[in-house]
């Protein structure tokens, strides 16, 4: 309940992730991509 | 086949792959050391599920807007903006109590009021709502549609 959300969905994300769920959305590493390329264009 | 990718694009494209795969992510970063916003002085924690259900609990409009007849957003109102900064600003256990007891909490508004110069309530607003949009940055869905049912294992063969 007191845990940041923020904090909450990354270790979601990374438990997630470690059993070998499939992500739904872009990963951290896509997001990352996927900025660059906006601020290259 | 060609794409339309400029050179600039992909070399961007191929370093951001490489550090990324080195680093931690900037918004996982932002999870465990957090920006704090604050409103005149007063610091505003991380939203968590405790601060997220409390805004719930006050029907805020800054987590759930109202629509006029047309669908538009109906901007919320200062009241509705003082409400998620004292809420927002402190820890649960206060905004619990202060929850419990109506008058107690209208005092903690009125309070805060005297704080906060009208006219930057809307800026405010804004602030807060980037702020509680800021907690869902790292949210990545996961798992598929799919509905599966467990069957127990008491059900037998």
């Amino acid at each position: 309940m007191n845990v940041p959300l923020t904090q909450a969905f990354a270790l979601y994300a990374a438990i997630a992730v470690r059993y070998g769920s499939e992500l739904r959305g872009p990963s951290y590493v896509d997001r990352q991509i996927l900025r660059a390329l906006k601020e290259a264009s | 086949m060609s794409n339309n990718f400029t050179p600039e694009q992909i070399q961007a494209v191929l370093e951001a792959n490489e550090q990324a795969r080195q680093t931690t992510s900037p918004d996982v970063l932002e999870a465990f050391y957090p920006t704090h916003f604050t409103v005149h002085d007063i610091k505003l924690l991380p939203i968590t599920l405790a601060s997220y259900m409390a805004l719930e609990k006050v029907k805020s409009p800054i987590i759930n807007p109202k629509k006029d007849d047309q669908g538009k957003r109906v901007p919320a109102t200062g009241d509705d903006i003082l409400k998620a900064i004292l809420i927002l600003s402190l820890p649960p256990s206060q905004f619990r109590k202060l929850l419990k007891n109506e008058q107690e909490f209208e005092e903690a508004i009125w309070s805060l009021s005297e704080k906060i110069p009208v006219g930057e309530i809307v800026a405010i607003g804004e602030k807060i709502i980037q702020a509680i949009n800021m907690a869902f940055n790292t949210a990545i869905p996961t798992g598929s549609d799919e509905k599966k049912t467990a069957i127990p294992a008491s059900a037998g063969p």
